[in-house]
């Protein structure tokens, strides 16, 4: 028998973004047929990137599409890697996603040419301390560098590398997604020297997702901290780290989830996410797919919060001004109004569908068994009805 | 007739070819795939004979047949990638367990294709600050399921080698449970990189010399005892519930435990982990002993331990030299020890990774093979019967005593060498038993003992003549010994500082203060497959003659009576010699017997003195000179007292003393003077010099100083008239002028100096900038004015010695905290204006400003910036016509 499925779908969206929404969409074009790839350029790229590949297209964008002309490209320089870039698009940018209008020679074809249209001498080749993802992902540990210039590092952090060229950052102390890159992967700055030194993802941050110790999930306080503790408070949960998996192009970050940081005991339940990037017609972004089991016998509500400090999500295309939004679907809602994030974090976040906000999706694991949980984030670089419509039918179903 | 003849032949041969460690204890060399750095961390065998090795590149690679006859049919296979290093690994139930730096995991291959799929942690509840040097090594596993980790402390510190524990549990040996609860179980470590679980199942731990570490120590470690580096102690409940921080530079109050055994400097400067031989004879005749990797020296030691008054103390033998940089040790069922390598950052032997394995040949060594403690005696068992002619008596054996301080400084000399009379040497001919008897043994101390002229039945000289013997106990005595071999000495502030004070000829700008035509800074790589030349990569390792015919490396300085301090590492045939004096040669060349390590090599008619002890180790290893020596004295030009090398020392061994030099040596076409430069010379191969250091001795007496008409400008209480610009503070206690608060210069009284010399006695602190002004106008801001920088270790590339802005010297010839003379002499010249600066009596810079610059002024200190502090004292003027 089929677990009870819960889904729920995040997306930050932003909406006052200027008429940029044919560029924003799968074009509309048939795609070519030959594989010539100055046509492709002309027929895809051109209109934003101009001609010449100058970044002065004819489209008219807020902010002016790259030029190509300078070479150093964000996300690496190999054509593999732009190649994933055009497969995927940029989340939160106008850079559309060509999954779908072209096809894997197509796009090797065009990111060749593209930087045939930069600098002779780009660097290709990796020094031997860049690791690499090819068609595994690839997981690796070390301390990663601060997600921007004023923070901390992160002694304890682990990279998921998925060979659709995105790089999730974890801090395993707690199990908390603090960053997503693209491009390519890593680099081990620790082979000079004792080591100790930092393992630094190459790619672009596409979003900081905060550094607080805010727990992901919580016993909620309407349902008190099953099946040992008394109604009345909520008690955040503690992630324990307690495996990371590989298996083909996913990556499976296993953990336990504990009320005290150092508890070896039993765990109160047991999460298995694993995390990709996803595309959609509205935008790119990221999908991460919990699995929840409660090995007791009796059932454990659980409380999902999106430990996602939307102050930070901004990045550079993302303004505080924007409204951002977000989706609840499906699953259960609690009735409790208040949310334990506060409504400073919340204020400009406004619910598309029925419910209220993410950090009262409750979902009750019954004993024994598992509950599966589906996060999908996509950061848009426009709103306006025609793409709501567009996200309704395409995510929301 | 016929007899003799034979016996002469096979003695004949045997002095010829005396056997080496190689002929007992052969070493190869695995391959690993190509571009493959296998930097190795951690090895043990999987159940199927398969060798699985973490490195600190964060890999696990797997080893198809590592015993086999040809190291070339071990085949390498990539397990996992992307561990955070990975110090220690060990197979459970075919389990693949890994101690990461942030983690302690199990590694499975779940779809059985060969790599690892999935990494489960089974404990990470300790602290990470981030720190680069927060190593976890590992991964013995007790009876019960416990693992064992020792954990490095971090390194914030300005003064690098200064370890502290700024999270849980660094300093510590954390026993971790199934479940992956963690105990804190013992503390006091610094840098624990070796940790493994005897045949008995009892825990040892080997450290690294460093502060509070004189030398390295092998810890057998109980639960809840301390065992020297304060750090760690931070966690205890005492200091938790005081809420006092270990104190970085204070000795601690809390009982120390004794090492087992200290390993000599000399022999180990960075151990790695241990193993007991437990192949029964399969490697040897040391059933039962233990072998430690020792990677900056590139060896195997071995330690034979026994229990004394309740506690484990032993004895420490060379095994197996020019292995490689072994990090690691593991014993295989076969006999065979596999050797894991890696030296990045860490200092080491070539190979610098990979893996070796040390194999018996079956070939018996003699050697000795056991050393028990008597109160006043050795009881040596061999591995052969001696010669039965061999008559040994106590000329055969030399015994020296020693100890070590305990303190915050890094590292300690080894202090207080004492000879000890042998009264009798018993050896039954014909039997391995051999008693030295030495009545004046103590207890809280070491030995080293090096014998000579032990020869066994079959005509072969002792293999290793020399061991070394950590006494924290004698047997039979009734009262405990109660001091410990490292000794809590006076607070530094108190004493100098052993390499404080020194003049560090080669730090920062290797050259500047040296005449080096020919010779290259530079890394030197010993090859082994290319032992008569070192490989040169770029680097700042150390100073090499590199072209051929290259001049001699001489300081630009002259010295008069001196200690000298410098580290070399010859290639093969290679041929040092130290020129002191500018006219006396002390030879030290690479040859098998060593005879020629520390030779002083004689006047035209004279004999050579060669050194009464061996010491050296052979090419590609590194070893250090110490060097008292004491110029000639003349009057009226003619030379009423020889000079004289008061003191020779190789690795801290002295070597010779009190030898008088009547004249130059053989060929040395120079005169003999009271002040000459030192020198390296190569008659031939190639040399690797680093760590050059003098100390300036008896500055009063060479060259004699007249002492009149100086004349204090600080009266040593106030600073009644001087004037201190900007926002300083200075202040005044016992003497000293301390500098403190914002930028400010202190200007003297007077401001009419012109023609001077003017000395002090300073200090600075780390990271601190000042300078002596002389003839500065007195003013707000940076003063117009010569300054003689004061810079120890501030960013500014300009050292103490320069004359600021003018004649630069990047050379950072004193160290921070060190009180040193200063002297700057200023006059006008037909030329110009002369400047000539003195550290420690040494004339640094000599220079002429043609400009004249500055006409006179004041005297003046400077305080540079906030944080900043300089000290001194005695400061006195001498005005010149």
């Amino acid at each position: 028998m089929n677990p009870p499925r819960l889904l729920l779908l995040v997306a930050l969206l932003a909406t006052s973004f200027p008429s940029a929404t044919r560029s924003a969409q799968e074009p509309a074009q048939a795609p070519v047929s030959n594989l010539d790839a100055r046509s492709l350029f002309m027929t895809y790229c051109a209109a934003c990137h101009g001609e010449t590949g100058d970044g002065n297209g004819t489209t008219k964008l807020d902010r002016p599409a790259r030029s190509f002309k300078d070479g150093g490209f964000s996300y690496g320089n190999t054509p593999e890697v732009i190649a994933k870039t055009l497969q995927y698009g940029i989340p939160g940018s106008v850079m559309p996603s060509f999954g779908k209008a072209l096809t894997d020679e197509q796009r090797l074809l065009l990111a060749k040419h593209v930087i045939s249209l930069g600098p002779q001498d780009l660097p290709t080749e990796s020094p031997d301390r860049v690791l690499v993802v090819k068609d595994r992902a690839v997981v690796a540990r070390g301390k990663l560098p601060p997600i921007v210039e004023s923070g901390e590092e992160i002694p304890r952090g682990l990279l998921v590398g998925t060979p659709d060229g995105f790089t999730f950052a974890y801090r395993t102390d707690d199990v908390r997604l603090i960053a997503v890159y693209q491009g390519e992967f890593a680099e081990r700055t620790d082979w000079m020297g004792r080591g100790g030194t930092q393992l630094k993802p190459l790619g672009k941050l596409v979003a900081e997702l905060g550094t607080a110790p805010t727990a992901m999930f919580q016993i909620p306080r309407a349902f008190g901290a099953q099946p040992t503790e008394p109604a009345g408070r909520s008690i955040p949960l503690f992630a324990r780290m307690r495996s990371s998996r590989a298996e083909g192009d996913r990556i499976f970050v296993a953990y336990d989830l504990v009320k005290e940081k150092n508890d070896r005991g039993p765990a109160l339940l047991s999460v298995e996410e694993s995390i990709r990037s996803a595309t959609t017609s509205v935008g790119s972004g990221w999908r991460r797919n919990f699995r929840i089991a409660n090995a007791w016998d009796s059932a454990v509500n659980v409380e999902l919060l999106q430990p996602v400090d939307l102050a930070k999500l901004g990045v550079t295309e993302l303004g505080t001004t924007r409204t951002q939004s977000i989706v609840i679907t499906g699953g259960q809602v609690a009735s409790s109004t208040s949310t334990t994030n506060g409504p400073a974090l919340l204020r400009h976040w406004r619910c598309l569908t029925q419910g209220t906000s993410v950090a009262e999706c409750v979902a009750n694991v019954e004993p024994k068994s598992t509950r599966e949980f589906e996060l999908l984030t996509v950061i848009a670089p426009i709103w306006n009805d025609k793409v709501s419509a567009a996200w309704q039918k395409e995510v929301l179903r | 007739m016929k007899l003799l003849c034979i016996a002469a032949l096979v003695g004949g041969i045997s002095l010829a070819q005396a056997p080496t460690e190689a002929d007992s204890y052969a070493v190869d060399y695995l391959t690993p795939p190509e571009g493959a750095i296998l930097e190795v961390g951690g090895m043990d065998f999987l159940p199927d004979g398969r060798l699985a090795l973490s490195t600190r590149r964060g890999q696990v690679w797997l080893v198809e047949n590592p015993l086999a006859k040809d190291p070339k049919d071990a085949k390498f296979s990539l397990f996992a990638e992307g561990l955070n290093e990975g110090l220690g690994l060990k197979v459970v139930d075919g389990q693949i367990h890994v101690i990461q730096r942030s983690e302690l995991s199990r590694l499975v291959d779940v779809d059985n294709d060969g790599r690892c799929d999935r990494i489960d942690t089974l404990s990470d509840d300790w602290g990470l600050s981030g720190n680069y040097h927060e190593f976890a090594y590992g991964l013995p596993r007790d009876a019960a399921g416990n693992w064992y980790v020792s954990l490095n402390v971090s390194f914030f510190d300005k003064t690098w080698w200064l370890g502290s524990s700024t999270v849980p549990y660094r300093g510590w040996v954390l026993q971790i449970a199934p479940n992956g609860a963690v105990t804190p179980f013992a503390t006091g470590f610094r840098s624990p990189n070796g940790i493994n679980l005897s045949p008995e199942g009892e825990l040892f731990v080997t450290d690294n010399q460093g502060d509070w570490e004189p030398a390295g120590p092998l810890y057998h470690v109980e639960k809840g005892k301390f065992y020297g580096h304060p750090a760690g102690l931070a966690w205890t409940k005492d200091y938790q519930d005081s809420k006092v921080t270990p104190s970085q530079h204070e000795p601690t109050a809390v009982p120390r435990e004794a090492p087992v055994v200290w390993f000599p400097y000399k022999w180990s400067r960075s151990a790695g982990n241990m193993v007991w031989d437990t192949s029964e004879g399969k490697f040897g005749p040391y059933w039962d002993q233990m072998f430690v990797a020792e990677l900056t020296n590139g060896m195997v030691l071995r330690v034979q331990t026994e229990k004394v008054k309740g506690a484990y103390q032993g004895t420490v033998f060379l095994h197996r030299q020019r292995i490689g940089s072994v990090n690691r040790v593991l014993q295989a069922g076969d006999g065979t020890l596999m050797c894991g390598f890696t030296n990045r950052g860490w200092g080491g032997f070539p190979p610098s990774h990979g893996v070796g394995r040390v194999r018996y040949t079956g070939k018996l060594p003699f050697d000795v093979q056991t050393v028990h403690q008597h109160d006043d005696s050795f009881h040596l068992m061999l591995t052969k019967p001696i010669a039965k002619d061999c008559m040994l008596g106590p000329e055969n054996v030399v015994v020296m005593q020693y100890h070590y301080d305990y303190w915050w400084q890094y590292g300690s000399p080894e202090r207080d060498h004492t000879r000890l009379e042998v009264t009798a040497v018993d050896a039954r001919p014909g039997e391995g038993g051999l008693r030295i008897v030495v009545p004046g043994l103590q207890a809280g101390r070491c030995a080293r003992v090096i014998l000579s002229g032990v020869r066994s039945v079959d005509g072969e000289p002792l293999l290793h003549e020399e061991f070394n013997t950590t006494i924290n106990q004698l047997p039979d005595t009734v009262e405990p010994c109660t001091t410990p071999i490292a000794r809590i000495v006076p607070p530094p502030i108190g004493r100098n500082p052993e390499q404080l004070g020194w003049l560090r000829l080669c730090w920062d700008d290797a050259t500047a203060l040296w005449k080096h035509a020919g010779w290259k800074l530079c890394n030197a790589d010993y090859d082994m497959a290319n032992p008569s030349a070192f490989r040169i990569s770029d680097g700042v390792g150390a100073l090499v003659n590199t072209e051929p015919g290259a001049g001699p490396f001489a300081t630009k300085m002259d010295f008069g009576d001196h200690a000298f301090h410098a580290e070399f590492t010859l290639t093969e045939g290679a041929d040092l010699r130290l020129v002191l004096g500018g006219a006396y040669e002390v030879q030290f060349l690479d040859t098998g017997d060593g005879k020629r390590c520390g030779a002083v090599l004689g006047a035209s008619e004279g004999e050579d003195r060669l050194p009464e002890l061996r010491v050296y180790k052979g090419a590609g290893q590194e070893h250090a000179i110490d060097v008292v020596y004491e110029a000639p004295r003349f009057e009226g030009g003619r030379k009423v007292k020889n000079a004289r090398i008061v003191k020779l020392a190789v690795d801290e061994t002295p070597l010779l003393e009190n030898v008088e030099l009547a004249g130059p040596s053989r060929g040395v076409a120079a005169d003999e003077r009271a002040l000459a430069p030192v020198a390296f010379r190569m008659a031939q191969g190639q040399v690797a010099l680093g760590g050059i250091r003098a100390l300036p001795m008896n500055s009063q007496m060479n060259p004699p100083r007249d002492e009149a008409g100086w004349t204090p400008i600080f009266d040593g209480e106030s600073l009644d008239g001087w004037y201190a610009s900007e926002n300083g503070t200075w202040t005044i206690e016992d003497g000293v002028i301390t500098s403190g608060g914002k930028r400010s210069h202190l200007f003297s009284p007077r401001g009419d100096y012109k023609n001077f010399e003017v000395r002090a006695q300073i200090k600075i602190e780390e990271g601190s900038n000042s300078g002596l002004y002389f003839r500065a106008a007195r003013g707000e801001g940076w003063p117009e004015g010569y300054e003689a920088q004061i810079n120890a270790s501030y960013p500014d590339p300009q050292k103490t010695g320069s004359l600021y802005g003018l004649a630069p010297l990047r050379t950072a010839l004193m160290a921070a905290n060190a009180w040193f003379e200063y002297r700057v002499r200023c006059e006008e010249e037909a030329e110009g204006t002369r400047i000539r600066i003195w550290v420690e009596g040494v004339l640094i810079t000599d220079y002429l400003d043609k400009q004249r610059k500055h006409a006179r002024g004041h005297i003046a200190l400077q305080q540079h910036h906030e944080g900043s502090v300089v000290q001194c004292a005695k400061l006195e003027i001498r005005e010149l016509p």
